[in-house]
């Protein structure tokens, strides 16, 4: 078995679509009526959710993404993001067909607005195929939020929306919601926090070498300092040169 | 054409590194030092007497009154942390930390990045625009690098100590700090149950005030994967966190900064 590629040296590792603000509002995108072929109509806003711009879901293509798609490892970060917000553990399913598909037009900001407010269980279907249902956000029965574990069968997370049960915390109401494409999170919403604004914050995951040899070496990459490391690199430095002087010494060599 | 200052002190529990690149004033360097000295004689969890070893053992007004003219500064650094155990919402607390000598009170996971911000304003304010300064691995930059470029800056691999796990490209003013259990085998506890965070390797976060992204680091440590979402809310920040097993989790924010 060949060794693999360094993903961070991967060449390909940088090509990555045009660069989008990852925590940005949800009103700064345009908020578009489903692309081609999404002829269904979006549900309206509740009226009291009237001026509050709705999250969407943007499940992005997953050949950028070097990381292993890692079913368990993905399924747990959902876990754990959810308890640090102060969220239940619990998701909803919404089925999708090819959330994972590469359509150029969710990476150009036209994206389905999914409405966080509609009534529970209310199917969205978003222009990547993507069908979400979304949870009446002040409703907190689990009866309401349906668990449906990833299919044992292939051990991947499947592609979609997962949607936490919104939770209240000394800052307010918090709501995330996790998007898989190919096995893997794409993305993570805040649908709902404390100063009520909505952001989204997308993950992006890869693989660091484990053997020294496959890993960036510091002499290589030629940095000013190391974050993280409590010697100082130009001591570094400095020690090895010394150490190669003392040895050259020793050895006889000028 | 300057030869630019370098400079290393040992202080403050740790290596301070100094690079100045558009002077060669070596004046420059000693305001620093002197200030770096003066911070560690009164925020120094390590020395029986310092100022923060006894606000940890007992009264804070007659600890704060032995600072000297240093007094404003200690205020601002106990308001600072006491802001922070809000924002972090008690992960980040250093009233639950017990220092070496035996207090219950130890601020350096945000004295060291205050320390080395207000060193940078004392550079900036004697006209220094292209500069760094490291602190045990925490570190600012202001302007660009030697060569013209933006500073390149190694991610430590949690597992080996000389290879790095990713290089970032930083154009200051901006600042970097990573927390992690790798060094001096200590343990980052959680306040919130008094046991050792260990769910990730290390988290790094940039952003524009040092102080913040130590304390930020520091927390974003603690609270493991699920703090990028907790990160994300604080306006100007990003971070990435290494798994034990060698994932690296970042935001794509975070990784507009990535050059390796």
């Amino acid at each position: 078995m060949s060794r693999p590629i360094d993903p961070l040296l991967d060449p390909r590792r940088n090509e990555r679509p045009a660069a989008r603000p990852t925590v940005r509002p949800a009103a700064a995108r345009p908020s578009a009526a489903p692309a081609s072929g999404g002829n269904r109509p979006l549900p309206p806003p509740l009226p009291s959710s009237g001026t509050a711009p709705a999250p969407r879901v943007t499940p992005r293509p997953t050949g950028k993404r070097k990381g292993p798609a890692r079913g368990s490892k993905v399924a747990s970060l959902v876990v754990s993001i959810s308890s640090t917000l102060g969220l239940a553990a619990l998701f909803s399913h919404q089925d999708t067909t090819s959330a994972a598909s590469a359509d150029p037009l969710l990476d150009n900001g036209v994206t389905g607005a999914i409405d966080a407010t509609a009534p529970p269980t209310t199917p969205v279907t978003t222009p990547g195929g993507a069908t979400v249902v979304t949870l009446d956000p002040a409703s907190t029965s689990p009866s309401v939020v349906a668990t449906t574990a990833p299919p044992a069968s292939t051990g991947a997370i499947a592609d979609g929306s997962y949607l936490g049960a919104p939770s209240t915390n000394r800052w307010g109401t918090v709501q995330v919601q996790a998007v898989y494409a190919g096995g893997s999170l794409v993305d993570v919403q805040i649908l709902s926090y404390p100063d009520g604004d909505r952001k989204s914050v997308a993950i992006n995951q890869r693989s660091l070498p484990s053997m020294i040899d496959d890993a960036i070496s510091i002499q290589a990459a030629d940095v000013a300092h190391i974050s993280g490391a409590t010697y100082t690199w130009r001591s570094y430095k400095v020690s090895l040169q010394s150490a190669i002087d003392s040895a050259r010494a020793s050895s006889g060599l000028s | 054409m300057t030869s630019g200052l370098h400079h290393v002190e040992m202080v403050m529990g740790t290596a301070v590194s100094i690079d100045v690149v558009d002077s060669d004033d070596p004046t420059f360097v000693d305001d620093l030092v002197a200030w770096f000295h003066r911070v560690d004689g009164v925020f120094s969890p390590y020395k029986e007497d310092s100022v923060v070893t006894r606000i940890g053992h007992g009264d804070l007004s007659e600890a704060v009154s032995t600072a000297g003219d240093l007094v404003p500064d200690v205020l601002e650094v106990l308001h600072a942390c006491e802001e922070l155990r809000t924002t972090t919402d008690g992960v980040f607390d250093p009233w639950s930390v017990e220092a070496p000598t035996g207090g219950m009170f130890d601020p350096s996971g945000y004295v060291k990045g205050w320390a080395v911000e207000r060193a940078a304003q004392m550079l900036e304010e004697r006209g220094s625009r292209r500069f760094s300064i490291n602190a045990g691995g925490d570190i600012v930059v202001r302007g660009l690098d030697a060569s013209g470029g933006p500073w390149r800056i190694g991610l430590r691999h949690p597992h080996h100590s000389q290879a790095i796990a990713a290089v970032v490209g930083l154009a200051g003013p901006l600042a970097i700090a990573t927390s992690g259990s790798y060094e001096r085998g200590t343990h980052v506890l959680d306040p919130r149950d008094g046991l050792p965070a260990n769910s990730i390797a290390s988290a790094t976060v940039i952003g524009p005030s040092l102080a913040l992204a130590d304390a930020f680091a520091t927390t974003l440590y603690v609270m493991g994967i699920d703090g990028l979402a907790w990160l994300s809310l604080q306006e100007g920040y990003t971070g990435c966190v290494i798994t034990h097993d060698l994932q690296m989790l970042s935001t794509d924010a975070f990784d507009a900064h990535l050059v390796a």
